[in-house]
């Protein structure tokens, strides 16, 4: 199950399952109720994730594009080095603000 | 690895996942965190391909997979009963970078060493060229 923490303006929430095809219409809900309650600062943290399809990417994109028209925005933080090369090479570094674990380069 | 592993699997989302997770024990850790992720990756993208688009996800609809490993290299093969998907129109085009869809051949492109589409377009052939794997002491 994903959780959920505050802080401020900004909402985490803990992924706790790979973003691809199988998984994304249950979390495209939780983060549809998310931006529902006018959080303007979303981070996700990836750090449970090993995968992403284009459908995850898809979908965070759309998330992306509904937090912009709000003016909020959406981080991703803790993405394995496979997670961080995959989004670079997809360009999504250009929309949103992407880390990683800090241990990419050991 | 064993040589191949070949399957016939139910077209939804749920044969998918099993299937990966096949997969996944099948690779074992005998290739690179970076062939394995990028392996999956192709897998599930010719899957979900093969499934929504070829199958129109109707669960009775039967989709054909065959990985195959060798030295240096990996193999998936998806095959599935659709009309085919006109790859030739899609190969060049780049998805617009906020579009919420389009990504799965620029990703058979980035992960891919090559890929072939039989000429129907309901079948392709994904090559990898593995990384050489140093064992940390």
């Amino acid at each position: 199950m994903n959780t959920i923490t505050s802080s401020g303006e900004t909402i985490t929430l803990k992924l706790d399952r790979d973003v691809v095809a199988a998984n994304c219409s249950e979390l495209r809900e939780q983060l549809r109720q998310i931006l529902a309650t006018g959080s303007r600062a979303l981070v996700l943290d990836f750090s449970e994730v090993r995968m992403v399809d284009s459908a995850g990417l898809g979908m965070l994109i759309a998330a992306h594009n509904s937090f912009s028209r709000s003016q909020g925005e959406i981080s991703v933080t803790n993405c394995s080095p496979e997670i961080l090369e995959l989004f670079r090479s997809m360009r999504l570094h250009q929309h949103m603000k992407i880390e990683g674990t800090g241990l990419e380069n050991e | 690895m064993k040589e191949e592993l070949r399957r016939r699997i139910s077209a939804c989302q749920e044969a998918i996942e099993s299937f990966c997770a096949e997969f996944k024990k099948w690779l074992g850790d005998q290739v690179t965190p970076r062939d394995a992720f990028a392996g999956e990756l192709l897998l599930r993208e010719a899957l979900v391909n093969a499934v929504e688009h070829g199958c129109q996800s109707n669960r009775l609809a039967q989709v054909e997979c065959v990985v195959r490993g060798g030295p240096g290299r990996l193999l998936i093969a998806v095959l599935d009963p659709g009309p085919g998907f006109d790859w030739r129109s899609r190969w060049d085009t780049d998805p617009d970078l906020l579009a919420c869809s389009g990504r799965g051949v620029l990703i058979f492109r980035t992960y891919a060493s090559r890929v072939r589409f039989n000429r129907a377009g309901n079948a392709v052939m994904l090559y990898r060229r593995l990384e050489k794997k140093i064992e940390r002491k």
